[in-house]
């Protein structure tokens, strides 16, 4: 029972998180699809399925968030380059400040309750 | 892509046919664009395999990628697509109940055929889903689909048990009329002729019969409740003591309407 929550409340977490540390990975850089999902992988507990990273990514582009360019590459076929748009810039902005919010309001009650 | 192994290749090709089709009902997203992206995911992840690369590491690398279910969540599909997706995946109850409602629903544009196999089939696979589920209270929105053929043929039912006397009484009046109608002595100065007070009498030792048969299926209703519950499950409900007494009750005004009604015919009208 206790598990079957935490998973739920997991998935849920990680769902809205993923789109937000995308935008953040290609904030100032152009980066492959299989280069954001090998920076992703990374962060611990944020990827279970890395499927799920390019659907983000088809939404947020078809959101005007972010857009690709395609580049000839010396390692294969020509690739496809993942770039912020200006209003994904915008947007990042506004969920970075958010984020800040809810991690310092979120972190002081943990701080409180560890008193 | 690198050179697979025959089984390897086959894993691949059934994953990819798994994302083409989870892909294809999603509203929202570029289906195309993104089995393109997940296919270079795949090359690029076999980059550094030996060829020709095994299943095992093929299946490591989707395991990895996760079922393309979890991808796109439901909300996101065509309302048809869900359908399709509840059917292949969902669980029994649900299946069952878009079954049902298919063959209730499409078995009609065949008409004959609906009414001899799709109606009762369609019945008898709501009253499965009702068992798998446990009961209707555990159905939830499934209700909607097993529903309306449950509804239907157990109302055509109970009227054809309700007023089959009907048909039967109705073509013994027909074939004595030629015997009874001489026997009707009418009175002078009456509008009525022979054939008319034959026909009045016979409607209402007709209306007295299905007052008598109201009476009889309403006492053994209520005999045998839970039998005739069970039969109509899950509206059992539907035949309370109080409706089946109201059924008794009714049955004898019926009754004696009908004998009353052809004792004062015979009275009035006849010698």
């Amino acid at each position: 029972m206790n598990k079957k929550f935490f998973d739920n409340w997991s998935t849920q977490l990680r769902k809205g998180m993923l789109e937000f540390c995308i935008l953040n990975a290609i904030r100032g850089t152009s980066l492959y699809g299989y280069d954001i999902v090998r920076t992703l992988r990374d962060i611990e507990g944020l990827v279970i399925s890395e499927g799920t990273i390019y659907p983000i990514l088809s939404r947020l582009k078809r959101e005007g968030f972010v857009k690709t360019t395609i580049r000839e590459s010396t390692e294969g076929p020509a690739r496809k380059y993942y770039e912020l748009t200006k209003n994904g810039e915008t947007m990042l902005n506004e969920m970075n400040g958010y984020w800040q919010v809810i991690k310092d309001g979120t972190n002081s009650i943990i701080k409180e309750q560890k008193k | 892509m690198k050179e697979l192994t025959i089984s390897a290749r086959e894993c691949l090709d059934v994953y990819l046919q798994k994302v083409r089709a989870r892909l294809s009902g999603a509203k929202t997203l570029d289906s195309t664009e993104i089995e393109r992206d997940i296919y270079e995911h795949i090359e690029r992840e076999l980059d550094q395999a030996a060829e020709p690369v095994d299943r095992a590491t093929v299946e490591s690398v989707l395991e990895r990628l996760g079922a393309p279910q979890q991808w796109v969540p439901d909300e996101e599909l065509s309302w048809w697509r869900k359908i399709i997706v509840r059917m292949q995946s969902g669980p029994d109850d649900w299946r069952l109940a878009y079954i049902c409602f298919a063959l209730f629903a499409f078995g009609f544009i065949l008409f004959p055929l609906w009414l001899v196999f799709f109606l009762p089939l369609s019945v008898y696979i709501a009253r499965s889903t009702l068992h798998v589920a446990g009961g209707p209270e555990a159905l939830g929105p499934q209700r909607k689909l097993i529903y309306p053929p449950l509804v239907l043929f157990y109302s055509a039912i109970g009227l054809l048990v309700l007023l089959w006397p009907l048909f039967p009484l109705c073509a013994l009046a027909d074939e004595l009329e030629r015997e009874m109608v001489g026997s009707f002595v009418i009175k002078s100065n009456t509008v009525l002729t022979q054939v008319t007070l034959y026909w009045l009498t016979s409607s209402s030792c007709i209306v007295a019969s299905m007052g008598l048969w109201c009476i009889l299926l309403g006492t053994f209703l209520l005999v045998k409740r839970k039998l005739a519950e069970k039969l109509i499950y899950p509206f059992g409900s539907v035949l309370s003591k109080k409706r089946l007494q109201t059924l008794v009750l009714r049955g004898f005004a019926i009754l004696m309407l009908g004998i009353i009604a052809g004792t004062l015919l015979i009275n009035y009208y006849g010698k």
